[in-house]
């Protein structure tokens, strides 16, 4: 067919086909039975740029895409053969020489008659943009199914029947199934978690997650088929359009929820721990407010009357101690100070005991000890030290009784002496009475003497009354009394005690002093009967020995550094075998045939009660020296300068 | 009366003793002297005879007993009386056994310290009157040859003038002449008298002896 026999159909057909054609904003093309191509609109001409003559007959396939001719071939062909309509689409080159994307369909054109076949007539368009816009959606679904299948997060899509639609891997292997269960439609996220907020209505659900874009997360555990127990956390949200489904994710929290199990068991643990701590616990913070506070303690400030009662949690432990500082405790004023000095990391620690409400009633230890942590504070204790207290004061009970008694038996060594002090005054009382009567008796009146007599006898009566007040002084049954004590006076009144026991037993005495020594702290009965029990065992020890120069018994004192005093013994005896060095101050050693063996032990019982220590040494020219070491009184010696 | 002679010694180191027992034996009639320690009294250089010591046993120094034994040998005719606090027997044994005239416990009654002090005193002029006959007997018998000093001896001692001879070997007739010129140079009245003569001479001291003119070892 051409246009001649066109022409001869119809002029007036023609041209109006052609302006039609021309305005077709589409590439439109004929061809003949013989496949070769007979007209292209004036759109195609404009597309290609080439003159009508060169795309004529097969002409045109020149511009066709490399890749894309042999498939155009085929299809052309296949399409001549069955004489039916076709489409295809390909790549042909434009004027300028892109190539661009045509969909091209086509349809067999038939006679009138419908009885011979006259070839095709075809229209493309240009798919170029369509093309690019379903590439790129391609891309970007592609690209969005990576990002949902290579997320880790766990995600599905849900719907609102309790279908799963979709989920990515990550959210398979979170409930350890298979895609292909998926894919069959085994899934439900029902079965996997209670998730009512997923059915929710429509507007609901939008309410719930207005202005979250999704619900909170709700707590879901699961057993997965392998008997692992997973615990998740699921947020979901639904569609705008579609509010019957939506996006899920689920956070695996399986290790977390162990941990917080762990800490809360840890803390729980902690709690019990605090409860059953020993005593009346408190934690309190830096400005001394009590955080929290074990059974006992609570238990403790509701029964007690003293200024405790107030201190239950929350309350300010420093203001209650102060309250009661201020209306005259002195142990909480103690306490006020302890505590801030604590808490003010002056002191490492701090305690004190105080008895509480009276002094007879318990008797607690006062604990302060920082807490390590950024924010400071403190732990306080109250511990219950009654029993202890009470056992101390039997045991000093105790000490002051056997050292009375050790007291009293030194008495008995000391009778001779006693005796002959004692002896002086009264014979000087009963010679100067004979005298006096005497003259009385003669009948010659003199007064003057008589007076002089009088007044020697009541001398000498107040010097016996004197020795026998030291007596009961040393064999008084007193209470351990504290006091300032001058080491050198101490040593003179034992000295003088000691005066006639040394003359008797012809072992002289001498004291050597450094002047001016600083007090020590101390009970001066025990202390005198440390003294009196070396110095008689000194002069024991030399009882026996040949009369010589040398044989006396040194008294000295000195000091020793900045905070003892040192008394020392020394004698020139036959000193201690070595043997027995170590052993002389315990309890029932004695080398006297008939010592009781405690006096020693009872000399370092008292020093050791005075934080002192007791020492013996053999001296390099025979004899022993006992040195007694005596603690400096601090305030005194730091405030005498 | 000679009592303003009799001077009593009171050593003790206690002022109130010191004082109290000067005063009472004072009242009774005696004169005293006080001293603080032995040491001081024996440093006294005046003679202390015709006194006597009223001594404290417990004295500083130098003991009751150290000075007894001092005593004894610078003046031993000066008697002791011993005051003392505390009177352990053994010290009081030694001390009577070393010629204390008593040992006083304090304290005493004035009755037992001026019986003891007039007992010292009594013992001082026995003492010194039997220094005085020692020293005749001595002086007598330093005039005896020693022919006369051998046949003294033999005769004190009970044997007859036979005897004597023939101990001596000499004869008999000599022995009586020699005996007489004893008696005579002796002054004795009777053997009897002769015999308590030569008691006298042995009791007395070693002095007194080893002063004798005439020891067997020197006899030629």
């Amino acid at each position: 067919m051409n246009f001649g026999t066109l022409s001869m159909r119809a002029e007036a057909d023609d041209d109006r086909f052609r302006y039609l054609m021309d305005i077709v904003p589409q590439l439109v093309w004929m061809a003949g039975p013989d496949k070769r191509c007979i007209y292209f609109n004036q759109e195609w001409l404009e597309f290609t740029g080439r003159p009508v003559a060169k795309e004529l007959g097969y002409g045109w396939t020149d511009n066709i895409h490399g890749d894309d001719v042999k498939r155009w071939i085929a299809t052309y062909e296949q399409a001549f053969q069955a004489q039916q309509a076709f489409s295809i689409e390909y790549r042909l080159r434009r004027h300028d020489g892109a190539y661009r994307w045509l969909l091209h369909t086509a349809n067999p054109m038939f006679s009138r008659a419908k009885d011979a076949f006259e070839g095709y007539i075809g229209a493309c368009v240009d798919i170029t943009d369509r093309r690019c816009a379903e590439e790129s959606l391609r891309e970007t679904k592609a690209k969005f199914r990576e990002l949902f299948e290579c997320n880790a997060l766990p995600i599905f899509y849900w719907h609102q029947d309790g279908r799963i639609l979709d989920a990515n891997s990550a959210y398979l292997r979170l409930i350890g199934r298979e895609r292909g269960e998926l894919e069959r439609g085994k899934l439900r996220w029902s079965d996997f978690a209670d998730l009512g907020c997923l059915t929710l209505s429509p507007e609901a659900m939008a309410e719930r997650t207005a202005g979250r874009g999704g619900t909170e997360g709700l707590e879901a555990e699961y057993v997965c088929p392998d008997g692992k127990h997973v615990a998740m956390l699921v947020a979901g949200s639904a569609a705008p359009e579609n509010p019957d489904r939506g996006v899920a994710c689920a956070v695996d929290f399986t290790v977390r929820k162990r941990t917080e199990s762990a800490l809360r068991s840890n803390e729980a643990l902690l709690r019990a721990v605090f409860a059953s701590l020993y005593g009346n616990v408190a934690v309190i913070d830096r400005e001394g407010c009590i955080l929290s506070a074990n059974g006992a303690w609570t238990q403790l400030a509701r029964d007690t009357t003293g200024f405790s009662k107030e201190a239950y949690v929350g309350a300010n432990y420093l203001d209650v101690c102060r309250r009661a500082a201020a209306a005259g405790d002195r142990s909480a004023a103690a306490a006020v100070n302890g505590i801030e000095s604590v808490l003010l990391a002056h002191a490492p620690g701090y305690s004190q005991e105080y008895s509480c409400p009276s002094e007879h009633g318990p008797w607690y230890e006062l604990v302060i000890v920082p807490l390590r942590r950024q924010e400071g504070g403190a732990l306080i204790f109250h511990l219950d030290v009654t029993s202890r207290v009470r056992a101390e004061g039997e045991a000093q009970r105790l000490r002051n009784e056997l050292s009375h008694v050790t007291r009293v038996s030194i008495l008995g060594e000391l009778v001779a002496s006693l005796a002959h002090e004692l002896n002086q005054p009264l014979t000087a009382i009963l010679s100067n009475t004979q005298a006096a009567l005497r003259l009385l008796g003669k009948g010659t009146s003199a007064p003057d003497e008589l007076r002089e007599i009088l007044e020697d006898i009541a001398m000498d009566d107040q010097r016996a009354g004197e020795i026998i007040r030291r007596l009961r002084q040393l064999t008084r049954k007193g209470e351990f009394v504290l006091q300032h004590i001058d080491v050198n006076q101490l040593v003179t009144e034992v000295y003088g005690l000691l005066e006639s026991d040394s003359l008797i037993r012809r072992v002289p005495m001498e004291c050597k002093f450094v002047p001016d020594l600083p007090p020590v702290l101390g009970d001066r009965i025990q202390l005198e009967q440390v003294l009196l029990n070396l110095m008689l065992n000194g002069l024991e020890s030399m009882k026996d020995l040949p009369q010589d120069g040398n044989l006396r018994l040194v008294v000295s004192t000195r000091r020793a550094g900045e905070a003892s005093i040192i008394v020392a013994v020394k004698d020139r005896g036959v000193g201690v075998t070595p043997d027995k060095l170590g052993s002389i101050f315990k309890p029932f050693f004695s080398t006297k045939p008939d010592g009781m063996g405690m006096g020693l032990s009872i000399c370092r019982t008292i020093v050791q009660a005075h934080n002192g220590r007791i020492g013996v040494s053999n001296n390099p020219d025979g004899g022993a020296t006992f040195e007694v070491e005596l603690p400096i009184t601090r305030e005194v010696s730091s405030g005498s300068g | 009366m000679d009592q303003d002679e009799r001077v009593v010694f009171v050593v003790d180191d206690d002022p109130s003793v010191r004082k109290s027992v000067a005063r009472l034996l004072q009242v009774a009639g005696f004169r005293t002297e006080t001293f603080v320690s032995a040491v001081d009294f024996l440093e006294r250089d005046r003679d202390s005879i015709g006194g006597c010591v009223v001594l404290d046993m417990h004295l500083p120094e130098l003991s009751g007993l150290d000075a007894q034994v001092k005593l004894a040998e610078s003046q031993p005719l000066l008697p002791i009386v011993f005051i003392s606090g505390y009177g352990d027997v053994p010290t009081s044994v030694q001390a009577m056994k070393a010629g204390a005239v008593d040992f006083l416990s304090k304290p005493f009654s004035a009755e037992d310290l001026l019986g003891a002090v007039r007992e010292a005193f009594a013992r001082n002029a026995r003492e010194r009157s039997s220094r005085f006959e020692m020293d005749e007997i001595r002086g007598r018998l330093s005039a005896l040859t020693p022919r006369e000093y051998d046949v003294f001896r033999e005769v004190v001692t009970g044997q007859l003038n036979k005897q004597v001879a023939a101990t001596l070997g000499i004869r008999e007739k000599t022995v009586k002449v020699h005996r007489a010129r004893v008696m005579q140079k002796m002054s004795a009245a009777s053997l009897a008298d002769l015999v308590r003569m030569a008691e006298r001479a042995n009791t007395g001291s070693d002095a007194l002896r080893a002063g004798s003119p005439v020891s067997e070892e020197c006899r030629p």
